[in-house]
């Protein structure tokens, strides 16, 4: 793509409203993006991905509102006002129908008394917040980082670990420095609202969850903290799935003003632990048309400490995600790591987890399942920097119709990390002869005193237990959908965010409900003919 | 009279004939007892007859009460009342024992009686109430397998059913609980058996009313439990011809799929593991 032709430029990030760190850190990121290009399949990190049929120009950066200090609504009163305000709104509402997940699902997963705080966050405004000012009592921040003042307290107070948080004055450019050439990341950086940053001081252990939502609307849709009731019709874009009833809808202009672009969101989210502290964090991608998401969130996890982390990606089925969680874990401290992929047209989350510390360990763990035209693409990176680390991934995945599932996974075991435990499995399903499944497990062992082990599996159901299940009276495609979900089942027993286990359980019956009766359909019209 | 009525079954398995012409009836209420030496045809003779994947039947029937069950689905002949109890049943991950009987057609919709079905069932056949919540077979001894196939036995209550060695891989306390009950079904619910055996044990609990001598992909002998007697006695030598003792010895050479010990994806490698 031309650079000349797509909305990405300096200019329109130095445009970005916010304070002036960040202002600054937009444009100096937006300057190195004008000399990266976009990635290619030839490059290993990408290959089997469709990246070259990413058009650039059909997107545009949403815009959003200046942050005032008020937004950061951790503890202020006047925020709870605010908040009650909106409050009378739900996020669905605002939603297109299309998107791939009901949404009043989302909510009732939102609704749990379990969930301690939500915020959700429409195109980079925050559209709706509760409950982070009952948690501020006790030191623990959920807040939108607008200004330098948040960092200054932290790097001064002693609740903090004495080192602090050596990430720069900023603070929110977090542990991403790696990625500092990469192209998404720079995309990310040049035109990111303020970032949602969970502090948890040393030793405070919440209990509830931290719910976190981002959704990216139509560019028009919702340009204000205030909910505008335009016609959430009018982002509708009908997939060849779709059903011809909604085929006559006349776009009105001003939804795509820009001659029919679509929005780039940029998502960032930190979420950062102290030392013997413990934090649980669910965190929803959701769209509503053919949007271009590219979120970073950055996981710190200080000695002792504890995250469980849970992304359920729910993009509209025409969305792209290009997704990087990068974490750190420190000395005896924990994360446990999952990504739930279910949305997308593209939907690919580039997973890093570095052990720094001896103890540390980290569990990841993915549940994916890829439907008609999907590609769901995983790449994962186990670092290993420290002895006695442990890490464990998981990733269960299945696909249907068209769909097409990669995933790629590094375990890396440096010299200095004597007595490694780490373990890497990939177990694919494969719904259909048309799918395409690439699993590709690698080690790298830097150390003789280590445990290390890959397995990797793609397979179509076992003929035998679908025959078991047949044999006591189950028909063939009641036995193939219990098997297919029980398939997920050891993944979905383990997620760290219990709350949200029945709604995945639920995403995936659906899905393969969908898969099975197609495949009855294909077969039966491959009899007829 | 309700009845399973196998005639001129001929079945082959990748281009090789394995049964041979098999004719059977098994009537309400009656037990018969199929005994062979390895490889003579009998778990083919078993999952031909529930219908699984990979057979192909060139002529004969099965006929269950007068439907035909050649061509069928397996959940269809489930569904008309055939059980087949399996001689390596298969761990199945993530899918609990509830799900999948309720999933059933021969179970009703309400998880709750299923669920009291389950228990009932378990106490007769000291299955172990805990592993009513795990997946299907999963982490389960040999053992407790096939008395999970016996109580799925009570829960779907068919009106016949196919054991693939049952007796296989249970000891003898287990051996007698599960025969006491298929003993139970077959007199209070007219349950029809059609077991397939290598012991004499299975029938001290439970009474015997036919016992057939297969070989070489047919049935050779029918006649009473003095036939267990001889089997037990001295073997099948009297009923083997020249030819079974030749395809015999090809069979246990080859990869041959009717030589069921080593092709049966059901037969467990670490069998002797199982009890």
């Amino acid at each position: 793509m031309k650079t000349q032709e797509h909305r990405f430029t300096v200019d329109a990030a130095r445009a970005l409203p916010g304070p002036d760190w960040l202002v600054k850190h937009r444009a100096e990121a937006a300057e190195r993006l004008a000399d990266t290009s976009i990635p290619t399949a030839a490059s290993e990190e990408w290959r089997y991905s469709p990246i070259a049929d990413l058009d650039i120009a059909k997107y545009q950066p949403v815009t959003f509102q200046p942050l005032s200090a008020s937004s950061a609504f951790a503890a202020s009163q006047r925020d709870t006002s605010t908040t009650s305000q909106l409050s009378c709104v739900s996020l669905a509402s605002q939603c297109d129908t299309s998107t791939i997940f009901d949404s009043s699902a989302i909510d009732l997963v939102l609704g749990s008394n379990k969930v301690a705080v939500v915020i959700e966050i429409i195109n980079g405004n925050v559209f709706f917040s509760k409950g982070a000012e009952r948690l501020a009592s006790c030191g623990v921040t959920v807040s939108v980082q607008s200004d330098t003042s948040v960092n200054a307290n932290r790097a001064n107070s002693d609740v903090y670990d004495s080192e602090g948080y050596s990430h720069g004055s900023e603070g929110y450019s977090g542990t991403s420095e790696g990625y500092s050439s990469d192209y998404f990341v720079l995309l990310n950086q040049a035109f990111a609202a303020a970032p949602i940053v969970i502090d948890i001081p040393r030793s405070v252990v919440v209990d509830g969850v931290i719910a976190v939502r981002s959704h990216t609307a139509s560019i028009g849709h919702t340009m204000s903290g205030h909910p505008t009731h335009t016609d959430t019709t009018n982002g509708h874009r009908t997939n060849s799935h779709a059903t011809s009833s909604h085929t006559t809808h006349t776009d009105t202009t001003n939804n795509h003003a820009n001659n029919s672009s679509y929005a780039a969101n940029f998502p960032r989210l930190a979420v950062r632990v102290g030392s013997n502290a413990e934090v649980n964090v669910l965190n929803i991608q959701s769209s509503s048309e053919a949007s271009l998401v590219v979120p970073v969130v950055d996981l710190d996890v200080r000695s002792g400490g504890r995250i469980n982390y849970l992304n359920v990606q729910a993009h509209h089925t025409d969305a792209w995600q290009i997704a990087y969680h990068k974490a750190r874990v420190e000395r005896d401290a924990a994360l446990t790591s999952a990504v739930v992929g279910m949305g997308g047209s593209y939907a690919r989350t580039r997973s890093d987890t570095a052990l720094v510390g001896r103890g540390a360990s980290g569990d990841l763990l993915s549940a994916y399942f890829g439907s008609n035209d999907q590609t769901l693409d995983f790449r994962t990176f186990q670092d290993h920097a420290a002895p006695d680390t442990t890490s464990n991934l998981l990733y269960v995945g299945a696909v249907s119709g068209r769909a097409r599932s990669i995933y790629t996974g590094l375990i890396h075991v440096r010299p200095e990390a004597r007595g490694t435990n780490a373990m890497q499995t990939n177990r694919n399903l494969k719904l259909g002869e048309d799918v395409w499944v690439e699993s590709v497990p690698n080690l790298q062992i830097e150390n003789n005193e280590v445990r290390c082990s890959h397995a990797s599996t793609v397979a179509p159901v076992d003929p035998d237990q679908l025959y078991y299940l047949e044999s006591r009276g189950v028909p063939t495609w009641e036995a193939e959908k219990l098997i297919v979900c029980g398939f997920f089942e050891e993944v979905i027993n383990t997620l760290p965010i219990q709350i949200a286990e029945a709604f995945v359980r639920d995403e995936i019956a659906n899905k393969s409900q969908v898969a099975i009766a197609h495949k009855r359909e294909y077969k039966r019209e491959r009899e007829t003919s | 009279m309700s009845s399973l009525m196998i005639e001129g079954l001929c079945a082959s398995a990748g281009g090789q004939e394995i049964l041979k012409g098999v004719d059977l009836e098994v009537r309400a209420g009656e037990v018969h007892a199929v005994m062979g030496p390895n490889g003579s045809g009998k778990s083919t003779l078993a999952h031909v007859v529930a219908g699984r994947n990979g057979y192909e039947v060139t002529s004969g029937s099965v006929r269950l009460d007068g439907l035909e069950l050649v061509g069928l689905p397996s959940w269809r002949r489930a569904e008309a009342g055939l059980f087949l109890t399996m001689q390596y049943p298969i761990e199945v991950p993530g899918v609990s024992l509830h799900d999948m009987l309720i999933s059933s057609t021969r179970t009703s919709d309400n998880p709750a009686s299923v669920e009291e079905r389950m228990r009932e069932e378990a106490k007769k056949i000291g299955f172990d109430e805990q592993l009513l919540d795990r997946p299907v077979n999963v982490d389960m001894s040999g053992g407790e397998r096939k008395r999970n196939e016996a109580l799925q036995l009570g829960v779907l209550s068919p009106s016949f059913m196919v054991m693939d060695e049952l007796d296989s891989g249970l000891d003898v306390d287990a051996l007698r609980l599960v025969s006491q009950r298929i003993e139970e079904a077959t007199v209070h619910e007219s349950l029809g058996v059609l077991a397939i055996t290598h012991y004499n044990r299975l029938f001290q609990q439970l009474t015997c009313d036919v016992v057939h001598i297969f070989a070489g992909g047919r049935v050779r002998a029918s006649g009473g439990s003095e036939l267990a007697d001889i089997v037990e006695a001295e073997g099948y030598e009297r009923w083997l011809t020249e030819e079974d003792k030749l395809s015999g010895s090809m069979a246990s050479a080859s990869d041959d799929p009717a030589f069921e010990l080593f092709t049966d994806p059901f037969g467990d490698p670490f069998a002797d593991r199982l009890v």
